[in-house]
């Protein structure tokens, strides 16, 4: 079955959400690269073209794929928000209910964890941190300084990240009210 | 005697995995370095060799909560304790030489193990944590309304984090852990100053 997704969509983010199909629907390790072209709607030779490090150059590359559509959810949920709090009590709520919503990222935490944890563990987990401080500026920066907005979305990955390593405890990210009350007590820019 | 047999058994594991790695480790080689026979390895981890693997990551991840319950014993209050732990604990994670090697020859294996363990150390960080902040409202300093299962989860969920990706916070620092601790844990539960 080839992607629904429009043609205007560019190569490299269609291969990643072609990628992500076919996590979700057969698990990472039973993924070809031909099983990913054939849902891209492209070639294999493409994917080469495109991720030169194969299949673990387009695994790396999906990940930052994935930050950046939750990025963009981010940047849409502070859209109405009045204070840096609110900007991030809103942006932790949408971070977390986009990973929860995401079926793939689910399969491959249970199935085959070791396929993603080395991205977030340890210094695994620097260079995506560091594209979350990067992009914290347009998240945050009309509320503060780009250093109190870095902080801030050093925080809520932290945060969103802590509890995607180990669910459960009492505190439920895709609860809007939760991430508010956590923001009220634990955050400070 | 039993459960000698089994620490002698996940002892000769680690030593294993020290000199051949996850993946080349067998029951065969634990049971020889362990001086039993193999069949008293099956006997006492039924599972086989994927349940002494797990159990020897868990066995040595438990070695390094105690060192850190060990290190903030004698802690005056909480900002001591957090402080002491992330020395006990930065310390112990930069010198395992074996952790290191196995996040670069076999980082999926040993993340898939240790994520299990850390499970099982959160719980106990939460748990330590949450007779800190008990004993800090009794004495004044947490605010009273605190909710403590809630502070305690956060908490040590983000300590865990700070241990294991410091970024730009730099462990071996007393001033930036000191600031860490004051900015990221204690800021917003502290009990105003009367």
């Amino acid at each position: 079955m080839t992607s629904v997704l429009a043609p205007a969509v560019p190569v490299p983010t269609r291969i990643c959400a072609a990628f992500l199909t076919c996590i979700e629907r057969d698990g990472l390790r039973a993924t070809s690269l031909d099983d990913v072209a054939a849902e891209a709607g492209c070639g294999r030779a493409t994917i080469y073209r495109v991720f030169p490090g194969g299949r673990a150059g387009l695994l790396a590359a999906t990940i930052d794929h994935s930050l950046s559509v939750i990025i963009a959810g981010c940047l849409e949920a502070v859209d109405g928000a009045d204070t840096l709090d609110d900007a991030v009590a809103r942006s932790l709520h949408c971070a977390a209910a986009l990973l929860d919503a995401s079926a793939a990222l689910r399969r491959l935490l249970i199935e085959e964890p070791g396929a993603i944890l080395p991205f977030l563990s340890f210094e695994g987990l620097q260079p995506l941190l560091g594209r979350v401080a990067e992009m914290s500026p347009a998240l945050f920066g009309r509320f503060g300084t780009d250093t109190q907005a870095r902080s801030a979305g050093d925080w809520i990955a932290r945060v969103v990240l802590g509890h995607l390593r180990s669910p459960g405890g009492p505190i439920d990210l895709t609860d809007p009210d939760h991430c508010r009350r956590l923001v009220d007590t634990f955050f400070t820019p | 005697m039993s459960i000698g047999t089994r620490e002698r058994i996940l002892a000769a594991a680690l030593v294993c995995i020290e000199d051949d790695g996850l993946a080349a480790t067998s029951i065969e080689d634990i049971a020889r370095r362990a001086e039993v026979g193999r069949a008293t390895v099956y006997r006492q981890f039924p599972g086989g060799r994927e349940q002494v693997l797990s159990e020897t990551i868990t066995w040595e991840v438990g070695r390094f909560f105690a060192g850190l319950e060990a290190a903030i014993a004698d802690a005056p209050d909480l900002a001591s304790r957090l402080d002491l732990a992330f020395v006990a604990g930065n310390r112990a994670l930069t010198d395992h030489a074996l952790l290191h090697r196995l996040l670069r020859t076999e980082p999926e294996a040993v993340l898939t193990e240790l994520a299990v363990a850390t499970d099982l150390v959160l719980g106990l960080i939460v748990a330590s944590l949450t007779d800190a902040l008990d004993h800090e409202i009794l004495a004044g300093r947490v605010r009273s309304d605190l909710d403590v299962p809630v502070a305690a989860d956060h908490l040590g969920r983000l300590f865990l984090s700070y241990l294991g990706t410091p970024g730009d916070w730099d462990l071996a620092d007393p001033d930036r852990r000191a600031e860490l601790v004051t900015t990221r844990f204690l800021a917003g539960i502290l009990a105003p100053m009367a």
